[in-house]
């Protein structure tokens, strides 16, 4: 019988998700402790989170510079020696200093996770910042930042918060080379007493391993310190978000092409209408057949690619566009850019390209749970954002319901071409300059 | 390490398949490789297999999209070419395992050919060439190493092409060429890892690529590039802030035994904050900010590369010195030193096999060097490495008369 190539394969509606067991513990000093059986590697990854980063420092960087250094140096330790055995067992430990939230994750092969539950104990506990590794951070750091400021795509990124958010708001700072230079010593080791002595707000595990041994381990290394457990406040919350719509150009010298990155505000994680602007999102610019990417890269070949993403912050959000053009091809872009947006308010999109986003959204979604690593960021961003753990399938529930109509009204109601952020950095002069940016203020 | 199960069967076309079944998640990853890459190239026409593997997502002979059937089942794909291979990986809910076979068929049967996707994909490809290696500090460093390192074999040039006007020069008559020449079944070796049955996959395999029929290849024997007979240098001066240096020897090919010698002494050197390079060059004496080195696994004769930049203040002369220090340091490799690298060779390997792509990936490659054991091969041939080997591969091949140096000076030189 003749193959029939021409028509797909029959396919059936997706898996269920199936989201693995969150486990609550605490220590006995209340430090809750979460835990999630996951994975056919003999490996965990054990997070620790702080409620420290851009929203809880009084200068920009000390929160981000303070975690760096905890790990240069301890009461037992120098830096030398602590690189070496976390090494040695294979282990490593990674710090993410955010807006809101600042993250130790150790990964390690769970038969050595005492030695590295030892030394993690150290770091979290005993840091010493000391001034001589300070001094090399810092320079070392300031020499890496030179050659960044050559690229188009880090002048573009350190810059557009400041716009889209106000340099006074926590979500606008970025740590760049003047905020490194003005950072002293003595400043760490305040803000480490301040916001990490008092231990983290909590521990997430994932992995394999034995849940009576780990929470053995943890109870002896950090359930005997002082956890407060209090709730320090967010700056984000209370702070005057000042947007700067229009065009801001950064030039930058012989510079092929440009980096373009727009955006304007839009919703908290935590909001009711997220996960369904994410679709919304994604039918406008957020995967590769997306309406952006058709346009500009695959019908018009301006870019290698170009994408949007809407982030959803504890406090707030936005809707970003980024993508590397040549220099000629910067105002062709900006006009496709607004077309396209304001394309998914005029017109109703078909229900074909609706279930083929919709599809490959869940579809993602379900893939992107394959690894330890992947289900403790999930569980994590649920942490940090207040989410219910019962919320993380929540798109599953919501976005079959969906119909062009939705995607309408949503586009309509969250998207604002006129309020657009422009920031290019690279060639000048190719878009004509707008009077005076227009602000928009929101709390 | 567990050791990682598969099953393997070879269709009457000559197409390789290899199954790995793994039921944590009902999801499936589809692996297609095709032993084709920059290496094959004519030397006028470099960057061609690249700019091939984006035309192989502009419509096929039955399915004029390739990607939005997909995505309509929940799935997602990309690709990647090397100097050596184009490989085609797709991720899908496991019962839609079906779709990708139809899809990866019929691009394998016939591409649909249009002037108007070549020109599209050549100014796609072109601006990827300016964003990755032209509009960056230092981006090409590495276009121009090669070409020192190198003089006769293919690896001369990068995957993304000598220069852009190969890539401008392309014609649809080259793109049919290379398509019946290279992508064909005995060719391929597909792999499916993940939510599914062996029997099943053997089965839809001879369904959708059963009637493919082979095809009479173009590969040809490459050149071997003599052995190199004295250090070799070269000076460029660009718009940087600090003095790079960009340092390479030649190792032999990722079959060859002393590969895992050589590739934990890249460890050894920079794997790690605890990497020997790292503490002696940027944190004792702080002679540079910079630096990190890399084996490159090439299936032909590589390169270990070591890339660093001078602090402010500091000569080459200094920086060429204390590297050569630490080379001598690591012929001297303590126990624990080398433990320390085979431990984390251990974790890496175990990390990098959490993601069923990686496991896809490493059995594909395994089976077109002709070795599909080499995914289980690979740790316990680190483990067995010895001192002396580190000493015999460092003295063999990490020497000067075998290296080849690229400086890339500001103009504002101290």
């Amino acid at each position: 019988m003749q193959l029939d190539r021409s028509t797909p394969p029959s396919a059936g509606p997706l898996p269920a998700p199936n989201f693995p067991a969150i486990q609550r513990y605490k220590l006995s000093n209340g430090l809750p402790v979460y835990c999630i059986s996951f994975g056919t590697e003999d490996l965990v990854e054990l997070q620790f989170n702080y409620a420290a980063g851009h929203s809880r420092e009084s200068q920009t960087g000390l929160a981000n510079l303070t975690s760096r250094m905890m790990i240069e140096g301890t009461r037992s330790y120098d830096s030398l020696a602590l690189s070496e055995m976390l090494d040695f067992y294979g282990a490593s430990i990674d710090i993410e200093s955010g807006f809101e939230s600042t993250t130790f994750s150790l990964t390690s092969l769970t038969k050595h996770l005492t030695p590295s539950l030892e030394l993690l104990e150290e770091i979290l506990f005993g840091p010493t910042f000391q001034e001589h590794e300070f001094k090399i951070y810092i320079q070392r750091s300031l020499q890496q930042l030179e050659v960044e400021e050559q690229k188009t795509t880090y002048i573009a990124r350190k810059n557009f918060s400041r716009h889209l958010f106000g340099a006074d708001h926590p979500y606008g700072r970025f740590t760049g080379k003047s905020e490194i230079i003005q950072i002293r010593l003595p400043q760490l080791v305040q803000y480490y007493a301040e916001y990490f002595a008092q231990g983290p707000q909590f521990i997430l595990a994932c992995g394999r391993f034995d849940t009576e041994v780990l929470l053995d381990g943890l109870e002896h290394y950090f359930g005997k310190n002082i956890y407060s457990g209090k709730n320090i406040p967010s700056a984000a919350q209370s702070s005057m978000v000042l947007s700067a719509a229009g065009i801001h150009e950064y030039p930058i010298k012989d510079t092929l092409q440009s980096t373009i990155r727009a955006g304007h505000l839009a919703i908290p994680r935590n909001h009711a209408d997220f996960n369904r602007l994410q679709l919304v999102n994604l039918i406008f610019g957020g995967y590769f057949g997306s309406r952006l990417m058709k346009n500009i890269r695959e019908e018009k070949g301006y870019t290698y690619g170009i994408g949007s993403s809407l982030t959803g912050l504890r406090y707030s959000g936005y809707l970003g566009i980024s993508t590397d053009v040549a220099n000629e091809y910067i105002a062709p872009v900006k006009h496709e850019i607004i077309f396209e947006m304001q394309r998914m308010q005029r017109e109703l999109v078909s229900r074909e390209e609706l279930d083929t986003a919709r599809n490959y959204f869940l579809g993602i979604l379900l893939s992107r749970r394959e690894t330890l690593f992947q289900i403790g960021e999930i569980v994590r961003n649920a942490l940090s954002n207040e989410l219910e753990f019962s919320d993380i399938d929540k798109a599953f529930r919501e976005l079959p319901k969906m119909t062009p109509e939705d995607i309408q009204t949503l586009a309509r109601k969250y998207f604002h071409p006129e309020q657009l952020v422009w920031v290019i950095a690279g060639k000048s002069g190719a878009l004509t300059p707008t009077s005076t940016p227009n602000s928009f203020t929101s709390n | 390490m567990k050791k990682i199960e598969y099953q393997q069967f070879q269709l009457n076309n000559g197409l390789r398949i290899l199954v790995h079944e793994a039921r944590h998640i009902p999801k499936v990853v589809v692996n297609l490789l095709y032993k084709v890459g920059a290496r094959d190239e004519d030397p006028s026409l470099t960057g061609f297999a690249h700019l091939f593997e984006h035309l192989m997502f502009s419509g096929s002979k039955n399915i004029p999209s390739y990607d939005t059937p997909l995505q309509k089942v929940g799935g997602e794909n990309n690709a990647f070419t090397t100097n050596d291979i184009t490989n085609y990986y797709l991720s899908l809910p496991s019962n839609q395992l079906e779709t990708a076979f139809w899809l990866e068929s019929d691009r394998m049967l016939e591409l649909d050919f249009s002037q108007r996707n070549l020109d599209i994909q050549k100014s796609v490809v072109i601006e990827e060439f300016k964003q990755r290696y032209l509009n960056q500090p230092y981006g090409d460093a590495h276009l121009l190493l090669r070409p020192l390192h190198y003089q006769v074999h293919p690896y001369r040039w990068p995957t993304i092409g000598m220069e852009l006007s190969h890539i401008e020069q392309a014609t649809l008559e080259d793109v049919q060429k290379f398509f019946y020449g290279y992508y064909a079944p005995n060719n391929a070796t597909l792999v499916v890892v993940g939510d599914t049955k062996a029997d099943t996959v053997f089965k839809l395999a001879e369904k959708w690529f059963g009637d493919i029929p082979q095809r009479v290849l173009l590969k040809k024997p490459l050149p071997i590039e003599p052995p190199q007979q004295e250090a070799r240098i070269k000076t460029v001066t660009k718009e940087v802030p600090y003095i790079g240096v960009y340092k390479a020897w030649h190792i032999p090919g990722r079959m060859h035994p002393d590969y895992y010698a050589l590739d934990l002494i890249t460890d050894l050197l920079s794997g790690g904050r605890s990497g020997k390079l790292y503490q002696a060059l940027v944190k004792e004496q702080q002679i540079a900010h910079q630096v990190q080195a890399f084996s490159w696994n090439a299936y032909d004769p590589g390169m270990i590369s070591l890339d660093g930049k001078i602090a402010p203040g500091h000569t080459i002369a200094e920086y060429e010195f204390a590297v050569q220090q630490v080379l001598e340091e690591v012929m001297e490799v303590s126990e624990k030193d080398l433990q320390r690298v085979k431990n984390k060779a251990e974790s890496s390997a175990e990390m990098e096999f959490t993601s069923l792509m990686n496991v896809g990936l490493g059995l594909a490659i395994g089976d077109s060097l002709g070795n599909p054991e080499l995914i289980n091969q690979t740790l316990p041939s680190y483990l067995q490495v010895t001192k002396a080997d580190i000493q015999r591969v460092i003295s063999t091949y990490l020497i000067p008369k075998n290296s080849s140096t690229l400086y890339y000076q500001p103009h504002h030189a101290a």
